[in-house]
């Protein structure tokens, strides 16, 4: 068999993390500076502990403030693999019921499958812009006032 | 330093809550199926009426634990928090110290393997915080909705809370190439003190089993922290001067759990 460069066409979609990264300036911003969005690729005890599959890139959502070193708050896992998309994720059960999506005990949250890039990102504003998410924002970000 | 922990059952039992705090003389007082105004109104009394200061550690993300902390307590962080869990870091001098306050789900909505689930995810994110901070002692307090016999608390998936003070020598188990670290359940001792009435808790689940009396609300150390925890100041709070939380029967009155206090002898007094 010959291959050419007509039969493999390197994907155009963006990387799971860069869609999630989009979100992180204007986050930032608009909490002035007082919360953040931060992505970290997960280790391996953490993939054993969140059950998100056999993907071999894994990632964490997480909410933090630069003011409290040590806070963390976990918005959602998400992991796909050399296709970037479906990107399988799993939200916060707090931030799920908060959507109005079922929760799964077993996860202490919900998992969910978005099939595209254009889902993923529409999801993604659904989930940090529901009520719980900007209760806990509002929340945080009294608190790192205070510190700052 | 004294802790206090009491499930309020959704109640709103002010002068008791306050009255309690008062006696205990606590550091940190946690509720749980509590409201911030609540929290708030427990706060004001306590400055109103006994002259004690004391502040609403805000968790912002664990909605279901209401903390209040001395004043004089200044050196307490946020870490992670989580729908059932809370955990904060205390400094006091060279001291350092995890804190996790939990109030899993209830049974009546969870399996026991959806609460090992649960418990194994505290478990690690305890273990992460204590890497990332460089800490090696822990307390978790809180309502467990699991008794210390239950596989949640006992297996090596769930929290690992053994027992046997021999602990103390041997703190770290492997199992199948995992290793994790132990915690110590002070709890068992209690069994010995209420032994009509083994529990913090009074539920039959006529169904289930025959177990009535639960010891849901529970404290578990690192076995680092053994000989600084006070086993004599273990103790269900049954009443306070002017209130009782037990009725004749002894069933818990007020709320439908008991508070449940403890003392850790930390260096630097508190």
């Amino acid at each position: 068999m010959y291959f050419d460069k007509t039969q493999f066409i390197e994907s155009e979609a963006e990387f799971p993390e860069k869609v999630v990264g989009k979100f992180m300036e204007s986050f930032s911003i608009a909490t002035e500076g007082l919360a953040e969005l931060r992505v970290s690729a997960m280790g391996a005890s953490d993939r054993i502990i969140h059950m998100l599959g056999p993907f071999p890139f894994q990632f964490d959502l997480s909410l933090s403030s630069p003011y409290l070193a040590g806070y963390s708050y976990e918005v959602l896992y998400f992991g796909y693999d050399l296709s970037l998309y479906p990107v399988t994720y799993i939200v916060n059960g707090d931030i799920a019921s908060s959507v109005g999506i079922n929760t799964n005990p077993f996860l202490s949250g919900a998992k969910l499958v978005a099939s595209s890039e254009q889902d993923f990102t529409k999801s993604l504003e659904e989930i940090l812009s529901c009520a719980h998410f900007r209760a806990t924002v509002g929340g945080l970000m009294k608190i790192a006032r205070n510190r700052s | 330093m004294k802790l206090l922990f009491w499930n309020l059952q959704g109640k709103k039992p002010l002068d008791e809550a306050a009255e309690l705090i008062h006696e205990v003389d606590c550091d940190i007082a946690a509720f749980c199926e509590c409201s911030d105004d609540f929290a708030a109104d427990v706060q004001v009394q306590l400055n109103a009426l006994y002259s004690k200061g004391y502040r609403h550690q805000e968790t912002p993300g664990c909605n279901r634990i209401k903390v209040l902390v001395r004043d004089a307590l200044n050196s307490i962080s946020l870490l992670n928090q989580h729908k059932y869990f809370s955990l904060m870091l205390l400094k006091q001098g060279a001291q350092r110290l995890i804190l996790a306050f939990v109030h899993m789900p209830s049974k009546l909505h969870s399996g026991e393997d959806e609460l090992r689930s649960l418990c194994e995810k505290l478990t690690h994110q305890i273990s992460a915080e204590e890497m990332a901070n460089d800490v090696q002692d822990s307390l978790v307090i809180g309502d467990f909705n699991v008794n210390p016999f239950e596989s949640p608390i006992i297996s090596f998936s769930g929290l690992l809370a053994t027992n046997s003070m021999d602990c103390v020598e041997r703190d770290q188990w492997t199992r199948k190439g995992d290793t994790k670290r132990v915690f110590f359940n002070p709890m068992w001792s209690l069994y010995a003190q209420h032994l009509h009435q083994p529990g913090s808790h009074h539920y039959r689940r006529l169904t289930e089993d025959v177990i009535e009396w639960h010891f849901l609300d529970q404290v578990i150390i690192r076995a680092s922290l053994i000989s600084k925890f006070s086993l004599p100041d273990l103790r269900l709070v049954d009443s306070t001067t002017r209130f009782s939380f037990r009725k004749k029967s002894g069933k818990p009155f007020v709320s439908d759990h008991l508070p449940i206090s403890c003392r850790l002898n930390l260096a630097g007094g508190i």
